[in-house]
């Protein structure tokens, strides 16, 4: 299990020490616009979407930035209809979630974060984004 | 001066008696064979676990490629099972496998992808939650879960990966260092590293990190919690002085985490028959980072009472490193399958047996 651990080890270790290095933001967020799926979930209270869509890796960046935000009842996540209920139900209890978690139903998630991605110039489109949101508008898009 | 040469010649023979009785005690394991013999055509990379079933040997490779590659006990190539990918079917990471009738399952980061023997994909599901070590008996899923969240240490899955159950409360508690502040679930993981051992009736969970041993029913009924670090002799002392200090009383810093984190009493263990089977370096990490060349050492565990019974040396190359451990009994025979790291050459799979 040793080189296994190391590099394990290693992630993590790049994960401690740089705590953000897979975070990016982008300037112009004007043609983003939330898909009527999302837009029909969130409330005056929602501050952040998280489309889970990306390697979830707990810990590393993502898993971290989960556990430092899982009481937040302001913020709920989505995740790909292929999970699983069962999954939905461990990534709640694995991260301590305390707010919504919903499986995305539909494509058009998937169409808005593949253009998230295009947008992003990045090479593939399965990331993790955290939408920040005020007054039911994308303010900022960030990925992880 | 009659009375003092029989004094003489009793002493010398009672440490003649004595020097024969330790060396006819020890015992070695030597190789019989090794595989891949036609390296030419199959080279292997990392090999961080092995699994023996029904004859035939998996070997579980998690670089470069993420897979499962498949021996008779006689070191004949059949097949790989799993390929690297995201898709269902692929594997993010191939670090640890365990088998339960004629299915296999491969654990990555936090997701177990279940094949047949034959190599079919059958189903995966992720548990999100950092695993030292799982097993899987009677089509559920044993998890050591790391969740600094949860008061219990071992959480049961179905096949499917429903959460069905949690026992085994949590015997560390950790000091709030930067760590364990920021990184709970690494912290954890870290800590509660070991492996978790079944013989279709009972669990058996061994930690590598402060030597402790528990038995559970498959129910979660605790049976035995002993404290077997006294087995590991002084390296292991020494290990579980610097593990306390560091995890419990002072807290680790970053740069004592690169060597502390992995700093473990045994690599490896395994369950057949009546015993447990662990396989012990005799070396510090810090000295084995540095290239000093160390012992590997078996020891042999009863598996109800956790008390040692038999202790085995391995002869080996300098240049080979056995990272895990499957044990077969033959008829009057045990069979030792090692995967070994080779400096500067493909790994192998080695079969030892005891020295005749």
């Amino acid at each position: 299990m040793k080189w296994v651990k190391y590099f394990v080890l290693a992630l993590m270790m790049a994960s401690v020490l740089l705590p953000t290095s897979g975070f990016q933001s982008t300037p112009s967020i004007q043609e983003f616009q939330l898909t009527p799926e999302l837009e029909k979930l969130i409330d005056k209270k929602t501050s952040r979407i998280i489309l889970l869509y990306g390697t979830i890796s707990i810990g590393c960046p993502i898993g971290s930035y989960i556990h430092s935000i899982k009481d937040r009842e302001d913020i709920f996540f989505v995740v790909p209809p292929d999970y699983t209920m069962n999954e939905v139900d461990n990534l709640r209890r694995g991260l301590s979630i305390k707010g919504r978690i919903i499986r995305a139903s539909n494509q058009n998630i998937e169409l808005f974060v593949k253009k998230i991605a295009k947008h992003l110039k990045l090479d593939k489109w399965k990331w993790n984004f955290i939408l920040e949101i005020n007054n039911r508008k994308i303010t900022n898009i960030k990925k992880y | 001066m009659i009375r003092n040469k029989i004094l003489f010649f009793l002493s010398l023979f009672i440490f003649i008696t004595s020097f024969n009785l330790i060396y006819a005690e020890e015992k070695w394991l030597v190789r019989t064979t090794y595989f891949p013999k036609d390296e030419e055509k199959l080279t292997l990379g990392s090999l961080p676990d092995l699994e023996i079933m029904d004859e035939n040997i998996y070997v579980v490779e998690n670089s470069p490629g993420f897979r499962v590659l498949t021996f008779t006990k006689d070191g004949e190539f059949q097949k790989i099972i799993g390929k690297k990918g995201g898709e269902p079917g692929g594997l993010a990471f191939a670090i640890e496998i365990s088998t339960w009738d004629k299915e296999i399952v491969i654990k990555g980061n936090t997701t177990f992808s279940f094949f047949s023997t034959e190599g079919a994909y059958l189903r995966r599901f992720n548990a999100f939650v950092m695993v030292p070590c799982f097993v899987y008996v009677k089509d559920r899923l044993y998890l050591v879960a790391a969740n600094p969240d949860r008061e219990y240490l071992i959480e049961v899955y179905s096949k499917k990966g429903k959460f069905l159950s949690e026992f085994g409360a949590k015997f560390k508690k950790l000091h709030s260092s930067h760590l364990q502040k920021y990184y709970p679930n690494m912290a954890e993981w870290l800590v509660y590293t070991g492996h978790l051992l079944t013989d279709g009736e009972y669990l058996y969970y061994l930690n590598s990190k402060f030597g402790k041993a528990m038995k559970f029913s498959l129910d979660g009924t605790k049976i035995a919690d002993v404290d077997i670090s006294g087995i590991f002799g002084e390296r292991g002392k020494e290990v579980i002085r610097d593990n306390e200090k560091y995890w419990i009383k002072e807290g680790i810093s970053k740069e004592r985490l690169s060597s502390q984190g992995w700093s473990v009493i045994f690599d490896d263990a395994y369950l057949c028959g009546d015993k447990i089977y662990i396989l012990q370096r005799q070396i510090t990490h810090e000295e084995y980072v540095t290239e000093k060349i160390p012992q590997y050492i078996i020891k042999v565990l009863d598996k109800n009472s956790f008390k040692l019974i038999d202790e085995y040396k391995i002869k080996k190359n300098e240049s080979e490193y056995p990272r895990a451990l499957s044990v077969k009994e033959n008829d009057n025979d045990l069979v030792f399958y090692f995967t070994m790291s080779v400096r500067e050459k493909s790994n192998i799979v080695a079969e030892y047996r005891r020295e005749k």
